[in-house]
This record gives structure tokens, sequence and C-alpha cells, in this order.
């Protein structure tokens, strides 16, 4: 197998985004609630047949801290991938489909939150609702909601002006019958492949609030906690910083494999247009 | 003499399969050679074995020889420095051939230089005296110009200085004029014949259109299903064809006129009245208004039912924008369209909906014009919205039956997705929806620009057909004044957005009054003149 081949992308991609998901989905059925524990009396344990990942300052087993902290990841970063796919492919169709004045005030405030600083929104979303999982979500997913505005707007503008559009407005079917009939099932394809992408980011981004304290708050498990957490310890115990570090790196890898497999997958498919 | 190009039992399989079988070919110096065939027939990929630009799954078989040397095998740095040097190359899109970030004098320079070793000032003054010999000398194409500031025509004689500019001793146009207006294709083939025979250059001109080749070149070959059928002197081939591929292909290329309409026309159906469209510009300045663009002046038509009338006029005569307009997907800025008398939107919504139904279009891109994600039942089941009272399922179901079997597609194909379908069963299928609503007019786009002359004579049968049983009017918007003649009783000609001349088909045709008119007249490549050129060659 050729390793920048599809099959190969796909494969690897799932296996490592399987494995995180399986991991996580061992931590919510309570396997690791012991390992969690805080035991002073075994702190700082180096990785070994015991605790294979070591364990931090608290004595809390680092496997079960990644596993918890995988949960964490993981569903801030669906739901913040979800509020931007709810928001923004509506918003990109209805700017396509109606042109004129929405078109130009989806583009234009989707321009403005491109162009405000995401940690500042971050810090003024915590000062509200303060700092925790829902802040995260709702401040990565309004970075999110013009991503998939913008590219739902681009290809659905694209669309817009293929014949088969022009047949549906032939047939007098009403602007929201073409964006939810010809529009929608065309862009589909390119939404998911996205979200895949938007996922990997929205997994850094998550761990990035959690590092600086604005992400999910203490007792509960997170990446960037936990980086955080190893920040002062680094020199005496490494696989506090390594292996979230590596948890990270993997799950973002795994995503963009399995998003580039997607979109290889898709397009061919779609060349099949034309046999 | 002997050849300067000599193909012999050249074969290309491709993953197995074989695609070209068995090609014989043989092009003299100074001599222009026309491959026809329909897409699919192998006429590229017997082109890209000649330039040893296969695809890495195809296997080439044979023996490929230029000027006596063998091409076929030849290791690639050998072949590279063949290409370009001996042997030029012409694509049928100029836009994508070109590095648009590159001026037109330096792309044709650095050719020359990749193959000489000389000065770049040396090569861009060579540069201008090339450029000048395809036409493109003087303020007006000066070679500090790029790509996006010429037109279709000029690029593609950009194009062809470059393939021309080391001077090889074949050159390879693989459709060169198929995205060209007639008058610029005119142009650009009498180019490419003056070229062949002022540098003694073996021209092998790639076509799927028989006027085109007809026209230039001395020789034909006719390809079928990967094998060469026929071929010899045009006038030969063309004249007394012996083959039956080609005898249908020469029948298809000239459609019998159309039969003599059956009743005076009636009331008009559809009437546009000073109809003007314009686009706005961007703005020159940053206050004041935007300038505007009018693309078309003041047209005033009228259709009556089971009337055929063609619309005529080269890209960016405003035909497409007039189209939009008379279908009431746009409005226009001044006069108005009727159908039946009253405008798309007046009255009420059932009235308006009624009115959309009685005309209904074509559109000229087989692949775009079907959504690539709905099954061909749901395709042309869409305008059944426009149905007052709405259809039940059954009734649906019959009528979605009763349009594919009137173009002659299986009801089975019901549940099938576009791409399972060819080019000219798309189109069939494009034309099905467009019954479905029971129109009275049909407009039809460039509908059948895109296909194969064999498929365009069936889809032009069953225009024919559907006129004689239903009634069934239309309005033809094309730039192949062949199918006006063909199908059409009365025709329009468009220029610069506006009519400047019409009336019946033939006197038009065959008269032309306006100057426009007689420049596409003279430009088009008719079969009849264009063997009238040759003399007949001796019999096989």
């Amino acid at each position: 197998m050729n390793p920048a081949s599809p099959r190969a992308s796909l494969a690897i991609g799932a296996t490592l985004v399987g494995g995180i998901v399986l991991l996580a989905l061992t931590s919510l059925a309570g396997v690791f609630d012991d390992a969690l524990a805080i035991d002073v009396g075994r702190r700082l344990l180096a990785p070994g047949a015991e605790h294979w990942f070591g364990t931090d300052a608290l004595g809390r087993d680092v496997l079960a801290l990644i596993a918890s902290g995988a949960c964490t990841s993981l569903w801030v970063a669906l739901a913040a991938v979800l509020v931007g796919v709810v928001v923004g492919v509506p918003l990109g169709l209805v700017g396509a489909a109606r042109g004129g004045l929405p078109d130009e005030i989806v583009a234009r405030t989707g321009d403005l939150v491109f162009a405000f600083p995401s940690l500042l929104l971050a810090v003024l979303l915590s000062a509200a609702l303060g700092p925790g999982a829902l802040t995260a979500v709702v401040a990565i997913g309004v970075f999110n909601v013009p991503v998939f505005a913008r590219l739902v707007r681009g290809k659905a503008l694209s669309l817009m002006t293929r014949d088969f559009v022009l047949a549906a407005r032939l047939s007098g079917r009403g602007r929201t019958a073409i964006a939810l009939e010809h529009l929608l099932p065309n862009v589909a394809v390119l939404v998911i492949v996205q979200a895949t992408i938007q996922l990997s980011l929205a997994i850094v981004a998550e761990a990035g609030l959690s590092y600086v304290g604005l992400g999910v708050q203490p007792p509960a498990a997170s990446w960037g906690r936990m980086l955080n957490d190893a920040q002062t310890l680094v020199g005496q115990a490494p696989w506090l910083a390594a292996f979230p570090g590596l948890a990270l790196a993997l799950t973002v890898l795994g995503l963009n494999l399995l998003g580039d497999a997607l979109g290889a997958r898709f397009a061919t498919h779609r060349s099949g247009e034309a046999p | 003499m002997s050849p300067r190009l000599s193909v012999r039992a050249l074969g290309v399989t491709l993953d197995g399969t074989a695609i070209v079988n068995d090609v014989d070919l043989e092009i003299s110096a100074g001599e222009v050679t026309g491959l026809v065939g329909e897409s699919g027939s192998g006429k590229s990929m017997t082109a890209l074995a000649l330039l040893g630009l296969l695809p890495q799954e195809a296997r080439a078989t044979g023996s490929v020889r230029l000027n006596g040397i063998e091409l076929l095998g030849a290791p690639e740095a050998e072949l590279r420095l063949v290409r370009g040097r001996r042997i030029g190359i012409v694509f049928q899109e100029p836009a994508t051939a070109l590095n648009p970030l590159m001026t037109i004098g330096d792309q044709v320079a650095e050719v020359l230089r990749e193959h000489d070793r000389i000065s770049h000032a040396d090569a861009l003054s060579r540069a201008i005296a090339v450029l000048e010999r395809v036409g493109l000398g003087g303020a007006s194409a000066a070679p500090g110009r790029y790509p996006h500031e010429l037109s279709g025509g000029q690029r593609q004689r950009v194009a062809i200085a470059i393939a021309i500019a080391a001077r090889p001793a074949l050159l390879v146009a693989d459709e060169p004029t198929t995205a060209l207006d007639v008058t610029t294709q005119a142009q650009v083939l009498a180019l490419l014949a003056r070229l062949a025979a002022e540098d003694g250059m073996a021209t092998l001109l790639i076509s799927h259109d028989l006027a085109v080749v007809a026209s230039t070149a001395r020789r034909i070959a006719i390809m079928h299903r990967g094998r060469i059928v026929e071929q010899g002197d045009v006038g030969r081939v063309l004249g007394t064809p012996t083959h039956r591929y080609t005898q249908d292909l020469v029948r298809d290329y000239s459609p019998a006129p159309p039969l003599p309409r059956l009743a005076p026309p009636g009331p008009a159906l559809l009437v546009a009245d000073r109809v003007v469209r314009e686009y706005r510009m961007p703005r020159t300045r940053f206050l004041g208004a935007a300038p505007t663009r009018r693309v078309v002046d003041a047209v005033t038509l009228s259709i009556a039912p089971g009337e055929r009338v063609g619309l005529v006029g080269e890209s960016g005569s405003g035909k497409s924008t007039l189209v939009r307009t008379l279908l009431g997907l746009d409005e226009p800025e001044a006069g108005r369209v009727t159908v039946g008398g009253d405008a798309y939107a007046s009255g009420s919504h059932a009235a308006s909906r009624a009115r959309r139904r009685l005309v209904q279009a074509v559109f000229q891109d087989p692949v775009g014009s079907l959504n690539p994600r709905h099954r061909i039942g749901r395709i042309v089941a869409e305008p059944l919205h426009l149905a007052d009272p709405r259809p039940d399922a059954a009734e649906r179901a019959r009528r979605i039956a009763a349009a594919l079997d009137a173009v002659g597609l299986g009801s089975a194909s019901v549940d099938a997705f576009p791409h399972q379908f060819s080019g000219g069963q798309r189109q069939r299928i494009a034309i099905a929806r467009a019954l479905v609503a029971e129109p009275a007019l049909l407009i039809l786009d460039e509908a059948v620009s895109a296909l194969d002359a064999s498929t365009r004579s069936q889809i032009l049968e069953l225009l024919d057909r559907l006129w004689r049983e239903r009634g069934l009017g239309y309005l033809f918007v094309t730039h192949d004044l062949a199918v006006v003649r063909a199908v059409t009783e009365r025709v329009l000609v468009m220029q610069g957005g506006q009519v400047v001349e019409q009336g019946p088909t033939d006197r038009i045709l065959d008269h032309p009054e306006h100057p426009y008119t007689q420049a596409l007249v003279a430009a088009t490549p008719l079969l009849e003149r264009a063997l009238a050129g040759h003399r007949p060659g001796p019999r096989l």
C-alpha cells in the first residue's frame, strides 16, 4: 500500500480516530474511575507495568487521565463543529440562494468574525459565562460558523449558475426548495470533509483554551490542562507532557488523514459523473 | 518523397483493453491530414501515442517514425528533445494551455531558448517574428501582453506560435477550433493550412467536425472504435464514401431540411417587445454610478405556436442573456416579455405558473443540466410542480413514464442516476423533463452543440417527431448554421445585442444581406462547399 494513497490514509486515519474514540468510551464506562482517584502515595511514578503511562503529581494514572481527557476533547470539539454546521450551512445556503443584501450580510459578518482574535472572544465569554466546557463550545463554535458559511456559500454560488438550477427555476421551484433539494445534497460531501478537518482544529483549540485555563475546570480532565500541569514538572517527569501531547498529535493526524481520504473518495465518486 | 510521419500498426491498450487498433497513417511534408471520429473513438489516444504522452497505464505497440526515426519506445530524455523541437502541439482549450502569469512574448521565447542556447533578447526578438507569422503583429497584440488580455482566437494563435516556434517537422492540432466562434475558426484553420505549406510541416488535424477537416486538409482518416475504417483524399472519402460508418457520418452531417410548415402561424405565443438587458460594470470611480453595459439592445421577436425559429450569433452577442429573459428567469431593464399576451409574473400565482408551464428549456451542457444527486424519475418530475392540479402519485408515475417514452428512453431508467447515461441520453432526459410539463414552446440553448454528429442527428430527429406529433414549437439558439438550416423555418441573427437580420431560413442563409450575416455564412464550414474545392481523387 502506497503511504500517500487514499486507502492507506483511510486505514490509518480510521484506526487512530477509532482508538481515541474507544479510549473515550472506556473512560465513560467507568473503567478508569479508581485510577483517577487522588493517591499521593503513588505520585509521579514513571511508566511501568502497573501504570503504563506513569502517574501525575496527585498520583492519578496518566492513561486514565488521557482517556478522560479524550472524552472532554471529543465532546467539546463535536459540539463546537456541530454549532458551526447547524448555523453556518443554512447561512451559506441562504446567502447563495437569495443573493443581494442577505448574502452581503452573511459574507461581511463572516469576515468580521474571522478578523476578531479568537482568544479575546474566549476571554470575554468566560468573563460572561465563567470558564468551562460550555464557554469552550461557544467560543470555538462561533469561529466555525463562518468557516462553513463561507465554504457552502462558495460552492452553492457556483451551483446556482449550473443549468439544473435554472431548470428548477423554470419548474417554478422557489428559493427554499432549490436550496434544500438542489444545493444541499451537492454541498453535503464538502461539509462532511470540512467537518472532519474542523474537528481536528477544534480539538487543538479546546486543548489551547484548557491550557490557559478557559476550558473545562478541574477535576474534569483535559489534555490542555494536563499539559499545563506538566509544565513545571517536565524535567522531572517528562511523561506528563509527552503522553497528552502524543494523544493530541495522533488525534489531529488521524482526523486529517480521515478528512483527506474522505475528500479523495468523494472526489473520485463525483468525477464518475462523466464516465 | 518519403513521408515525414509514418505510423505502422499502432495499437494502444489501456489497462488491458485495446482502445486503438492497427492504425496506419502517413503524412508528407507540407500536408494537412485530418483525423475524424466521435468522442471515444480513440483519436486523442492516437495523438498522445504519437507524442509519447500516453497515460502511465497505457501501452503502445507498433511503430511511429518521424523523419525515419523511431519514436515508440525511445527513452524519455530523447522524446523530450523531439517534443517541442520536432513535434508541435496545439490543444482545444487555449485558455488552459497558456501560462496566465507570463507575457505571450516570453512564452514563445521560452520555447526557443529551451531548444537553442540563445540570449533572452535574441529569443524575444525571434518570438516577436513568430507572433507576427501567426497574425499577432502590431500594437493590438504586443508581446508584452498577458493571455487574459487576448480573445480566444488570439490565445489560440499564441498557442500555435508556441507550437511552431522551433519549426517542428510535425504539428498535431487536437480540436484546435472547437472552442472558437465560426469566424475565428475559419481564420485559425486558414492559418494552420498556410503554416503547413510555408514550413513544409506535416500537420495532423484532429476534429469531430467533417467540414472543418474538409475545408483544411488534403487527406482524411476516419476513425471508429479505435480503428481507421477509411482514409484517402478528402474529396474521395467524403464524396464517395465506401465504408458504412463514413456513409452514416456524411449523411448525419448534412441533415435534410425541415418539412414545410403545415398550418399558418396563429396568434403569437411568446413575444419580446423591445427588451433591454444591461449588466452593471465595476465602478471606475469611488463615488458615482457604476457604468452599465447593454447586452441585449431593444430586441423584438415573436414566436407562434408550432413555429420553429432559429437564433444565431457568436458568443458574446447576447443570445444567452436574451434566452434567460425570454424564459422569465431574469427581468428586463426595459421592454417586456409576454406569454399569450401577459407577462410571466402578472395575475394570480396559478396563472403565472400556467404561463411558465408553456415555455420550457433544454440547455447546452448535458452534464450540468441534471442534478448529479437526483434519480432520473425525480429529475424528470420536477416541472410537475407547475401542473394544476398537482398530480397524484399514480398520475405522476404515468407522466414520467410517458415523457421518458417520448424521448426513446425506457421507464426502467427512472431509478438510475445521471452519471449512468451518455451525453446524448442525458440530453434526452433533459428533453423529457421539459416535455413533462406539456409545454407549447421549447427553447433549446445550444442544446445539440456538445453532441457528436450521429447523436446530434438522433436528437434532431426526435425534436422533428415531437413537432409533427404534438405541434411543439422551438426556438433554437445556436452558433451552428447547419443545425439552423436543418430544423428551422425562420431565423434571427444577433450581433452586439441587436437583431441585425431576420427572415425565412433559406433566404437568410442563401442570400444574407447584413454584412455580419454574410461573414457568418461565409465563415461556416460547409461540407458541400469544402468538397467542391477538392477534385475527386482516384477511386480505390
